[in-house]
């Protein structure tokens, strides 16, 4: 690669956009080891008192706010979610790619149609039923309503089309069961789909926010994201203690994306448009 | 099959675990069960981290003495507490017992149990008599006077003594001597030394506010205090120029940390929490006065209540568990909360402490602030105004007059049209027939499975199909339970809800009022304004998101494999990253005190932007905050098709001679076309439905500059009860996302 004037420029856009989006979480990172006094006063102490760190925001975080639960909660509802999902969007999407039964058209179209409503739309009625069930404040009112995505099924459906009939078609021959087809032969053969829907679904359930405010009331039950929106005082607001709460909610995101990026970004581009 | 026999005992053990963890706990046998829903009011000084321990001790104690009841404490949070018990209510589950001002709403609804008979006469002589008369209306009172409160003006004496500024003698001054000082203090520190708020539900101004007569209920009288904070801020220049848009933490900063600031109203929990780290030498004095000295700070009173109980045996139990926590013995815990107790026989907590006893000297010029029902909302169009007016230097007296009286007959048509229509929160006792409820969704059930019925019976192809492909139906099954329930029934439901004045007792089919959610919602100038913040928001946004994402694309795609890697890494790691965790941030961010923009801009000498705080910014703001959080999905796929597109085109057009410009117009974008409209189909969704930063970061607010349609969704459902508009806003905004992707869809031309 040489290094002439249009590289230079090249890189030198992208690299200033890079500062831009990633400087908010490395500035997050950074003040969360400020001491409260420093953090206070404002940002004058990002260009004057750089050696003064120090980890009180996150023993006071740990020690004064229910944070590992909201921790736990959230990694249970986020775990039983993917799983949930990726059974049933899996079974979907495997029916509606290789079973060829009357209503498999209108039951796809309808899926595609439904993934262009906006799920705030329907907040408001579900979270009645949620009521008239007396399913408010638990976790089973944020679960139910996230079990199936119709993006999920979409996606499941467009990658088990690539599973040859023949394969399925010997199994049927050697006697298998079609559960035993479904459980040993498409879903092996469909894990780079499943692993990628599942981070996915885990991601995106893992920063949900709206829903689990809604039906989640008691401090002990609420997951990090509705947690940490409430992490202030009565009077005050402990930007500290704010900025250590969203580190330790972004730990897992970034693990991830670290460890699975690969599957992510396939994600992300999936369902767009064919090039 | 021995790993379907395993998969199928993991799900089940996996489903029972989460059906044993998350039904109710089960209640010990014979036992009372009591739910007590609180705030974190108090920490005890032996553990500081345990803001319930107090409240926990006292249920124990409780429980001890009546061990046939079992208390249940649920810890609610100062941020979204109040709305959880409005929304539980609603819902039709309250708790117990609860902690708040006189809940007027309630009570009028016939929720809250009365308590005279369990009130002594010895109780009622050593109470209070602005304690315990705070919680009567229509003759009965309504729970456990337990804490009284107030506002006080905040002093630094350091201040005061560098500018030779005077003092209040005993903490009482008139107007004139509060402006002089303030302007003594201002041209010797070249500062302006008087912070104030104008927040919602916070009530530190309305002394002033208030000064020349007017009130909640009749604000079209209250243009004199309305001018003279005006004046504050623009005449006298006592008062910072960015008032309008802070709030009441802002200032606390600026009086506490910074100290740039002289005198600042703040509830009297501020006393304990300065004296407390000792860094600050201050004095507090009562607000400033007219004329007469009666009536100068707002009180209010806090107390426990009891929701209506239809079980004669625990209502005596929860009304005694509220009265205990409310005892003079156990008001003594107040110390440790600064405030004031209710009882005589408590009066003695602060026996030792100067301040807090000239704090209850001066409490005796307090008095009780207005009540209403519609209080809330009442207090958000005032304290809304009000910042609009206050951030508006323009302004002269008599526009603020005409102003003040168009907001207070706006008022008094909300207190007119909720007397008339007192339609939300129903009795849940009374008029809760499970079988009404209920009813509604069995009848949509049944007309489903007739429906289904009648397509099988008459349609050969689909029953036969059902048998011969049972394989596929089975597959297909949860899905699309979860789909009809949660997907589709809700939106039929919504639709419905739009067209009545839903209440949570009702039935299905009740209180169909036709087009007045709608016409109600067309009518909200809020709501025109979110709709028109919402198509601001869109057309920035969408097309910024798009450009942005393609010209990093086309970058990114001349690069090596590895260093394409980690810059679609770096692009799209705020994709992912919670949207809570990024606002919490940029609140940080783009704070107007310590926000490291602002901090940035001084050290340019430019002078501080209120980033969220002005009228101008907050929308602004928000939009850039997105932004930076957006593009790295539409880029990604941008990337992705460019890497499909053959080599040979470009080598074509560089063969042809066509410089990168060129082959971008005539080549790539070209090609791009089906990803483009895709984002911007799907974008634009998006973006017609933000809530979450405008909820974290400003809450629409100032002056609803930043207010957005589904924010507004949210406070009208879950802030004001009133499900029928919110629902019709909704559906106002779903016509729109339609009929924005259908144009786009017409205008792309493109087969998709």
């Amino acid at each position: 690669m040489r290094l002439d004037l249009k590289n230079i420029l090249i890189y030198s856009v992208l690299s200033i956009w890079a500062a831009f989006t990633l400087f908010p979480i490395a500035y997050m990172l950074y003040s969360s080891f400020l001491s409260p006094e420093d953090i206070k006063i404002g940002s004058i102490s990002f260009f004057s008192n750089i050696t003064k760190l120090t980890t009180v925001n996150y023993s006071e975080l740990f020690a004064g706010s229910m944070i590992s639960r909201w921790f736990v909660n959230s990694l249970f509802i986020c775990l039983v979610i993917t799983f949930a999902q990726l059974i049933i969007n899996g079974m979907a999407g495997y029916a509606l790619a290789k079973k060829k039964f009357v209503l498999n058209d209108v039951m796809f179209w309808s899926f595609v149609a439904v993934m262009m409503v906006p799920s705030q739309i329907i907040c408001i009625p579900i979270f009645i039923m949620i009521c008239d069930l007396k399913l408010v404040d638990t976790f089973l009112a944020v679960i139910l309503p996230s079990l199936v995505s119709p993006f999920g099924v979409f996606m499941m459906r467009q990658y088990m089309q690539g599973v040859p009939d023949e394969v399925l078609d010997s199994a049927r021959i050697d006697g298998c069961s079609e559960l035993g087809t479904f459980f040993r032969i498409v879903v092996p053969m469909s894990l780079p789909a499943f692993s990628t829907l599942g981070i996915f679904v885990f991601i995106s359930n893992w920063n949900a926010f709206l829903w689990p405010l809604l039906v989640l009331f008691s401090e002990e039950k609420y997951t990090l994201a509705v947690g940490l929106a409430t992490l202030q005082g009565q009077h005050t607001i402990d930007y500290g203690l704010l900025m250590a709460g969203a580190f330790v909610s972004a730990v897992p995101i970034i693990m991830i994306f670290a460890f699975f990026s690969k599957y992510i970004i396939k994600g992300a581009t999936e369902g767009a448009v064919k090039g | 099959m021995f790993k379907i026999i395993k998969f199928l005992i993991l799900s089940a053990v996996i489903t029972s675990a989460v059906l044993l963890r998350f039904s109710p706990p089960a209640c010990a046998e014979g036992k009372i069960k009591i739910s007590v829903w609180d705030f974190p009011r108090i920490t005890l000084p032996k553990k500081p981290n345990d803001r319930f321990l107090w409240l926990r001790e006292i249920c124990d104690e409780f429980e001890k003495l009546n061990p046939e009841v079992s208390v249940e404490l649920t810890k609610l949070t100062w941020n979204q507490g109040g709305e959880k018990i409005k929304i539980a209510v609603f819902a039709g589950v309250p708790p117990d017992i609860s902690s708040s001002d006189l809940p007027l709403k309630y009570i009028h609804s016939g929720l809250i149990e009365p308590v005279d008979d369990y009130i002594t006469p010895q109780d009622a002589s050593d109470y209070f008599e602005s304690a315990i008369s705070s919680f009567k209306t229509g003759g009965k009172t309504y729970g456990f006077a337990w804490a009284q409160k107030t506002d006080y003006i905040y002093l630094n004496k350091a201040l005061f003594a560098k500018a030779g500024a005077a003092l209040p003698r005993d903490g009482m001054w008139s107007v004139e001597e509060f402006r002089s000082a303030m302007k003594t203090i201002a041209s010797a520190l070249k500062i302006r030394p008087f912070g104030f708020s104008a927040e919602r539900e916070q009530t530190s101004e309305l002394p002033f506010l208030f000064m020349y007569g007017g009130g909640y209920l009749d604000f079209k009288n209250a243009a004199g205090g309305v001018s003279l904070l005006h004046d504050f801020i623009y005449r006298d220049k006592i008062s910072p120029a960015e008032t309008g848009g802070l709030k009441t933490r802002d200032i606390w900063i600026d009086f506490k940390e910074k100290q740039a600031l002289a005198a600042a109203p703040f509830g009297i929990w501020a006393i304990p929490a300065l004296a407390r780290e000792k860094k600050i030498d201050f004095d507090i004095a009562q607000y400033p006065y007219l004329n007469d000295r009666r009536s100068l700070s707002h009180s209010s009173v806090i107390g426990y209540f009891v929701f209506r109980q239809s079980d004669s045996v625990k209502r005596d139990y929860c009304i005694k568990l509220a009265k205990f926590i409310t005892n003079a013995e156990n008001q003594k815990v107040l110390k440790y909360y600064g405030q004031f107790p209710t009882r005589k026989s408590a009066a003695s907590i602060y026996e030792n402490d100067a301040l807090m006893k000239k704090a209850f000297d001066l409490f005796e010029y307090a008095a009780p602030a207005a009540a209403h029902p519609l209080l809330p909302k009442i207090d958000e169009h005032i304290k809304s105004e009000c910042q609009k007016i206050l951030l508006d230097g323009g302004l002269d007296a008599a526009k603020i007059a005409s102003k003040t009286a168009e907001t207070g007959a706006y008022i008094a048509g909300i207190i007119a049209s909720g007397a008339a229509a007192n339609k939300d929160l129903k009795s849940p006792a009374a008029g809760d027939s499970p079988s009404a409820k209920t009813g509604g969704g069995i009848l949509i059930a049944a007309i489903f499975i007739a429906l289904a019925g009648v397509l099988l019976s008459f349609n050969k192809k689909l029953s036969g199909d059902l048998v011969k492909n049972r394989w596929a139906y089975f597959f297909m099954a949860p899905a699309v339970a979860v789909f009809l329930v949660f997907f589709i029934f809700p939106l039929a439901r919504g639709v419905l809800i739009s067209f009545q004045s839903y209440s949570f007792s009702g039935g299905w089919f009740d209180n169909f009022c036709g087009l007045e959610n709608f016409t109600y919602a067309l009518n909200d100038a809020v709501f025109i304004k979110s709709m028109f913040n919402t198509f601001l928001y869109t057309v920035i946004v969408v097309p910024a998101n798009i450009c942005i994402a393609l010209v990093l694309a086309v970058l990114v795609y001349r690069l090596s494999e590895r260093v394409q890697t980690w810059f679609k890494g770096a692009f799209y790691l705020p994709g992912v990253i919670s949207i809570v965790t990024l606002s919490i941030v940029w609140r940080y961010i783009f704070d107007f005190k310590s926000g490291i923009l602002n901090a940035a801009l001084a050290a340019f000498s430019v002078q501080p932007v209120g980033w969220l705080t002005s009228e101008e910014m907050s929308l602004f703001s928000i939009i850039v905050f997105t932004i930076l959080k957006g593009p790295g999905g539409a880029l990604l796929i941008y990337l992705t098709a460019l890497c499909n597109i053959p080599k040979d085109y470009f080598e074509a057009a560089a063969v042809d001679g066509a410089g990168p410009v060129r082959t971008f117009v005539k080549i790539t974008f070209p090609l791009l076309l089906p990803q483009t409209m895709f984002l911007a189909i799907s974008l634009t969704i998006d973006a017609m439905q933000v809530f979450a930063p405008v909820m974290l970061l400003t809450e629409g607010g100032p002056a609803n500059s930043s207010e957005v349609v589904m924010h507004r969704v949210y406070k009208e459902a879950f802030n004001n009860l009133n499900m029928g508009a919110a629902s019709a806003m909704s559906l106002i905004l779903f016509v729109f996302i339609l009929a924005a992707s259908v144009l786009q869809y017409k205008y792309f031309k493109y087969d998709y």
